[in-house]
């Protein structure tokens, strides 16, 4: 089978009022990819993450599975194998471990048996929230939230899980380890777009990278190729 | 003498805490604090009282039909009037519910007039008689049946939120909205259902009290003031606070009435929540956690 690219995004734009925070990219994640877009703060990656998923305006072409999205709503997103595991986590802080679960497979609640297979992946990926399912996740530490929302967003089988910013405010220790996860979902068959001001973690794990600045991709390519020490000092501010 | 005002003190308490309630879930899901709640509610009255008294209804159809009716008006409320204007001035929304309160009294008064109309209690039997060594307690039999039904709405509502997988999204559309939409929760949809619920309630407070108050124009007013009063007690986010918060103003309202002045047991009682909040600000069950923007 060919490859066939399972997200184009052709044209995007993303503005705010005046201020035009995606200034017309273009870019593709293949099946089985891991990708990831780097760039400074406020070079428009939370905003093309958003709009992806729906939670802002957009003008563009996206095509998700041979689909296009460009106009569909936030919440029918995830619907068709497209999920994104929001910046700072976004968990819901006044119910358990296991009940923010349940919310991530909210597309297949009818689906009791699949719930149930799933929550125990998550709970095998991240053991740390098994031990803690009837907790509030309100009280769980930072790597642990982050553990949560990346297996909530797992709950429904993503073809292709979007995260954003998944190292924020994270030991080193805890960003390798939630790096090593991220190469094992991506193993076990899920794409993966990934946003990162952590570029060098990112371009570790990723197959091909673009990087960001103002709104454009200034470069991109293959990750083995970029010569990090020129990427640092020329488009991620030192 | 004591535990009768106590009972008494429970049943008034058991209709603020049902109002509280209701103003709280609509506010939880939508942010919105709905001043024109108590008032949603005594149009619901008037259409208890046109179904029954003028038109002459089965009494429970005239209930049913008056809380529908209430259940709507609400849902059209959120969806027609706030939703158009929540993503550009949230500050606004609270001005159309006051602008939303002064309209209905309008109506009400244009539609049906300021007369105060009777309408009667569905149980009219021989009250509930405890006798005990301590004195002895009557309950009429229409106050069972406003403990019986809050009581009822009250658990019902919480296994909804708590149990069901819609009642847990509603509540994951309170958290966090955006959020939830990303896991796939149409959130607009729960916002319209929590509307509806908060509706269905203030209704079905208008028509339980409206026997006691008389159906007219403001007769909602104290309820709803008290309603307020007792979700802020709570801590205005919190479901068991609001029970617990219209209770004990119930009861502390019954208690400075007899044991102090009739005519102050409003003042008295409000003085002693402020006394209650400059202790405990957040609410007797409100959460001090400081909120990240």
């Amino acid at each position: 089978m060919a490859t066939e690219h399972i997200l184009e995004v052709e044209n995007l734009v993303v503005k705010y009022g005046p201020i035009w925070a995606v200034n017309g990219t273009s870019f593709f994640v293949d099946d089985r990819e891991i990708v990831s877009i780097l760039g400074a703060n406020g070079a428009g990656k939370t905003s093309t993450l958003k709009a992806l998923s729906g939670l802002i305006a957009r003008d563009g072409k996206i095509t998700f599975l041979s689909k296009n999205i460009s106009k569909t709503d936030a919440h029918k997103i995830p619907y068709l194998g497209l999920t994104l595991c929001p910046e700072r986590r976004g968990i819901f802080p006044d119910m358990s471990v296991e009940d923010n679960l349940l919310m991530g497979a909210y597309t297949i609640r009818k689906n009791k048996k699949m719930i149930r297979q799933n929550t125990e992946k998550v709970y095998g990926l991240f053991e740390r929230l098994a031990e803690r399912r009837k907790q509030l996740s309100g009280t769980l530490s930072g790597g642990e939230q982050q553990m949560l929302a990346i297996g909530r967003a797992l709950m429904n089988e993503p073809k292709l899980l979007m995260l954003d910013e998944p190292s924020l405010g994270l030991s080193p220790k805890l960003v390798d380890f939630i790096f090593d996860s991220l190469k094992a979902i991506n193993k076990s068959g899920t794409a993966i777009l990934l946003v990162e001001q952590n570029a060098m973690v990112a371009t570790e794990i990723s197959n091909r990278i673009y990087v960001m600045q103002n709104g454009r991709f200034a470069l991109s390519g293959n990750a083995k190729e970029i010569d990090f020490q020129t990427l640092k000092m020329k488009y991620l501010g030192g | 003498m004591i535990f009768q005002q106590i009972i008494a003190g429970i049943i008034t308490g058991a209709l603020y805490a049902i109002v509280a309630l209701g103003l709280v879930i609509a506010y939880k899901v939508t942010g919105v604090m709905n001043f024109a709640y108590g008032y949603m509610g005594m149009i619901s009255a008037y259409i208890f009282f046109t179904c029954f008294s003028v038109i002459g209804m089965n009494y429970i159809f005239a209930f049913l039909i008056s809380v529908a009716f209430g259940a709507f008006v609400s849902y059209a409320v959120e969806r027609g009037l706030l939703r158009p204007v929540r993503n550009i001035s949230p500050a606004s929304m609270v001005i159309i519910t006051l602008g939303l309160l002064l309209l209905l009294e309008g109506i009400a008064l244009q539609v049906w007039g300021n007369n105060y109309q009777q309408i009667p209690n569905l149980l009219n039997g021989l009250p509930l008689i405890l006798k005990f060594s301590g004195g002895i307690i009557v309950i009429p039999q229409q106050n069972l049946l406003i403990l019986g039904l809050v009581t009822g709405v009250i658990i019902a509502l919480i296994l909804y939120l708590n149990l069901t997988f819609q009642g847990k999204a509603m509540r994951a559309v309170a958290q966090n909205e955006e959020v939830s939409k990303l896991m796939g929760i149409n959130s607009s949809l729960m916002m319209s259902i929590s509307w509806i619920i908060s509706g269905a309630i203030g209704s079905l407070a208008a028509v339980l009290v409206a026997p006691q108050t008389f159906v007219y124009p403001d007769m909602m007013l104290s309820l709803q003031i008290m309603g307020f009063t007792a979700a802020v007690l709570g801590g205005f986010e919190s479901i068991p606070g609001s029970i617990i918060g219209g209770i004990s103003i119930g009861v502390i309202e019954n208690l400075v009435g007899t044991y102090i002045s009739t005519n102050l047991k409003t003042t008295f009682s409000l003085a002693i929540i402020v006394a209650i909040l400059l202790i405990k600000p957040e609410g007797l069950l409100g959460s001090a956690k400081a909120r990240r923007v």
